[in-house]
């Protein structure tokens, strides 16, 4: 016999208990500094786990179970995670979790919550191992540190979701990763794509293909639950549609609609065919962001920052020819330089994302007040395949700026937001304010896209309203900043009419 | 008067065609001498013999403008200077655009640019969205020659939405955006658009640069049809600075077509006011590139140079956000005025030299 597996079996399984007791509390208040706060709330339960030769409690967790009002919705909150220092890096922790998962499935929860503090690396790693996600981020007042909120979602089985534009190489291709890794909520059971190229590839991975989502249907044996839509702009409205048809969840990737008209019907669609709705716009899931975002709504006290400055640059090279017929038809192919299915370039594309991230972090719609549309070196018409756009207006008292680029020097990704004695710099791997680092993370935006995954595995059965407006108010920004951009105040017809 | 009071007279003053409205209220109610200074400073109607009679600052002030205007970029950046330190923050941004002017017609545009970022962080934070608009607009004029216009044109296109509806300014910003487009490949169009509204929105005496704009564009971009309306509109050789550059158009645009622009290149030259010093420099060395030199000799007449320190320690370059300096960002050039600035003999490049000096 090993000395692991020796080790192994001289502690007990998990054992449950629904009372706190003074052995419970002392094992805690040895391993933290501050008094649980399982002694303030009610209905908590336990599991425990005993070193079996001295009979003392080497591992416990404390959570309970809450239910929303009158609905069936219950969640689980695991309050306190302890492990003795003596027995840390033996799986007590993993068996305690699971415990606590097994039972919190069989109550039917829709997901268990836990918070945790930056130093608390043991448990960081060990909930990260087990799937949780980490939903909010926040400064900590009780360690004068950074404390995270995470989910472990628990959808009842897993969702079934096709693929609605699937290039391999592309957004589908990132989302079907995503869906893959996260194989306990969703299972990817077909794609749609136009090209036969991307049908091919997914056929010979064993995945019902077609070229639209009634023909896919069709060869499914069950009805998928969700499809995440992953296209062309000006393709999204056809697809939304079958959708409706078939009463599927949507996973809309960005732009949710090209023009406040189209979110008009959408929304009106929606009360009529009340299907969940999720935009795919990754920012508002990073970490980072969310973090910036605690900072500014709830250190700051709801003081708005001066001035904000939003920088989003590809730091790609246009390509040297522009594109034939051909070449704009089909997965991988370069629809984003074909007006008709971009609908836009950098203003619709990145400019998007940019003035979503500034209403999420100041919480306050963005005023244009003058937007520069460019190709190349040159005015674009707002109806043109824009490369760089400029948009300047205010937020509340803010002044924002943001400058986006198709292409660019460099790959940038930055938002500075000046206060009147502090400044605070975000990108997507940290926060820092006053150029001290406060708060770092992964760059990468797996786990932004694992969370939108979870979001659709558990959404319920509706659609989110909140979800609509915020985006119906990016579009409001966008449709107006073009206003002002049309070659700065002059429309194409002026030119075509002369 | 307190401060607020001043705003809304100052408020009434710039909707107001010349502030008639205003004065005649003076007549009744008589004002600090400060504010007469202002309202004659703000009317057309101002002789160019009147002097401030009050010892305010904002008189002062208004005196260092009086200098600028004459070309007098020495006493007025003296008197800037000493102003940049006001405890009142609307003189004192005053103060910064006006020491930024007198920088920028010296063509130091890296330290015009320097003081202008604090003058638009002054507005910004004080909320006077009018100063906001001078100091973007006068950022905007440093990129345009500075050779940057896509960048100038998003400080006009900020400083127009500045401006209150009906602004006097407005045309004077369009004419400005014109100046801009009028340099961006593929926007001729836009720019005689932009040029064609300047020259007919009222307020401001813009009409004579927005069609010696228009003249220069037409013989830029081949089409004589510009350069005709811009003859045919109400300006008269000798009667406005935006003459010079119609006579100076019509002059190389004959020279293109092989005839003699000497009579042209001479009505150019008495059609600049004799404050316009670079612009007669630079039309004597254009003349000179075209061989048909005017008789006027260069010299060194232009004298130029200024000596204003940068910005470095002003108390308020800490309030200067990546939100101001966005709008700048890329190196801008001092230019050394002498007489090798524009002492190129190839027509061409001394046609493309005016760029550095005319908005």
């Amino acid at each position: 016999m090993s000395e692991e597996s020796s080790l192994k079996s001289s502690f007990s399984i998990p054992q449950r208990l629904d009372q706190p007791s003074t052995e419970i509390r002392n094992f805690f208040l040895n391993i933290f500094d501050v008094p649980p706060c399982t002694a303030q709330l009610e209905d908590e339960v336990f599991w425990i786990v005993r070193d079996l030769q001295s009979n003392s409690i080497i591992g416990a967790i404390a959570a309970v179970f809450q239910r929303y009002g009158q609905s069936d919705y219950q969640e689980c909150y695991t309050l306190q995670v302890g492990i003795s220092s003596e027995c840390r890096g033996q799986e007590i922790g993993s068996s305690l979790l699971k415990a606590m998962e097994q039972e919190a499935r069989q109550r039917e929860c829709i997901q268990v919550r836990m918070r945790t503090f930056q130093d608390w690396n043991l448990v960081l790693d060990l909930i990260e191992k087990h799937g949780w996600l980490r939903s909010k981020a926040r400064p900590s007042e009780r360690y004068n540190f950074v404390e995270e909120d995470w989910i472990l979602p628990l959808p009842k089985r897993p969702i079934q979701v096709i693929l609605v534009g699937a290039n391999p190489n592309g957004r589908g291709g990132e989302w079907a990763k995503a869906i893959e890794r996260q194989s306990q909520l969703a299972s990817l059971t077909g794609v749609v794509d136009c090209s036969q190229e991307s049908l091919k590839h997914w056929e010979a991975k064993g995945l019902p293909a077609a070229a639209d989502i009634d023909d896919l249907l069709e060869k499914l044996d069950t009805k998928p639950d969700a499809a995440v839509l992953a296209l062309p702009h000006s393709e999204y409205s056809r697809a939304r549609e079958a959708c409706f048809r078939h009463k599927l969840a949507m996973l809309h990737e960005k732009p949710l609609g090209t023009s406040l008209q189209e979110l008009i019907e959408l929304k009106e669609k929606l009360e009529t065919t009340p299907v969940p709705l999720i935009v795919g716009v990754q920012r508002r899931a990073h970490p980072a962001y969310i973090y910036l975002h605690h900072i500014v709504t709830e250190k700051m006290n709801d003081r708005l920052p001066e001035t904000v400055y939003v920088r989003l640059a590809l730091g790609h090279s246009p390509s040297p020819s522009p594109p034939k017929e051909q070449d704009l038809q089909g997965a991988g192919k370069r629809w984003r330089d074909d007006p008709r299915q971009a609908r836009g370039g950098g203003l619709i594309d990145l400019g998007y994302h940019a003035i979503d991230l500034v209403h999420f972090i100041l919480d306050s719609p963005l005023d244009v007040t003058f937007c520069s549309l460019w190709k190349g070196d040159s005015p674009a018409f707002s109806d043109e395949i824009d490369d760089r756009a400029v948009i300047v207006g205010r937020c509340g008292s803010a002044w924002v700026r943001i400058d986006v680029d198709r292409f660019g020097a460099s790959k940038e990704e930055y938002m500075i937001l000046n206060f009147p004695n502090m400044q605070i710099r975000a990108t997507r791997d940290s926060v820092e304010v006053d150029g001290k680092e406060q708060y770092s993370c992964k760059k990468s935006w797996i786990k932004a896209e694992e969370g939108v995954v979870a979001r659709l595995a558990i959404a319920p059965g509706e659609p989110d309203s909140l979800e609509f407006w915020n985006y119906y108010a990016v579009m409001r920004v966008i449709e107006s900043a073009k206003g002002l951009a049309a070659k700065a105040g002059f429309k194409r017809e002026d030119f075509e009419n002369e | 008067m307190n401060e607020e009071q001043f705003f809304t007279t100052l408020e009434k003053l710039r909707l107001s065609q010349a502030g008639k409205g205003v004065r005649q209220s003076l007549n009744t109610d008589p004002e600090p001498l400060w504010l007469q200074d202002l309202l004659a400073y703000s009317s057309p109607l101002t002789p160019k013999n009147w002097k401030p009679v009050g010892e305010t600052a904002i008189s002062k002030l208004i005196l260092a403008w009086k200098s600028y205007f004459n070309a007098d970029y020495a006493a007025g950046a003296r008197t800037f200077l000493k102003f940049t330190q006001e405890p009142n923050s609307w003189t004192r941004a005053w103060a910064i655009i006006g020491l930024a002017k007198c920088l920028t017609d010296s063509l130091q545009f890296k330290n015009a640019a320097d003081w202008l970022l604090i003058a638009c962080a002054i507005g910004r934070r004080s909320e006077h969205k009018d100063l906001m608009a001078r100091a973007f607009g006068a950022i905007g004029e440093v990129l345009l020659r500075s050779g940057l216009p896509q960048r100038a044109l998003d400080a006009f296109l900020f400083d127009e939405q500045l401006l209150p509806y009906g602004d006097r300014y407005k045309g004077r910003v369009m004419c400005y955006k014109a100046h801009a487009y009028s340099r961006i490949s593929g926007a001729v169009d836009t720019a005689n658009y932009a040029y064609q509204l300047a020259a007919h929105i009222p307020g401001e005496k813009t009409s004579g640069y927005a069609l010696g704009g228009l003249a220069l564009l037409g013989v830029n971009s081949g089409r004589k049809q510009l350069l005709k309306e811009a003859t045919a509109g109400p300006i008269e050789p000798g009667k406005h600075p935006g003459a010079g550059w119609i006579t100076t158009a019509q002059a190389y645009q004959k020279f293109q077509d092989g005839e003699n622009p000497r009579e042209y290149l001479k009505s150019a030259y008495d059609s600049f006011p004799e404050v316009h010093r670079l612009e007669r420099r630079w039309l004597i060395s254009f003349s000179i590139a075209l061989g048909y030199p005017l008789h006027e000799v260069p010299g060194d007449a232009l004298n130029l140079s200024l000596d204003v320190p940068g910005p470095a320690d002003h108390r308020d370059c800490r309030h200067i956000t990546r939100f101001e300096e966005s709008f700048v960002h890329g190196e801008l050039i001092d230019y050394m005025i002498d007489d090798d600035l524009f002492s190129s003999n190839d027509h061409s490049t001394c046609w493309k030299q005016r760029e550095v000096f005319m908005p």
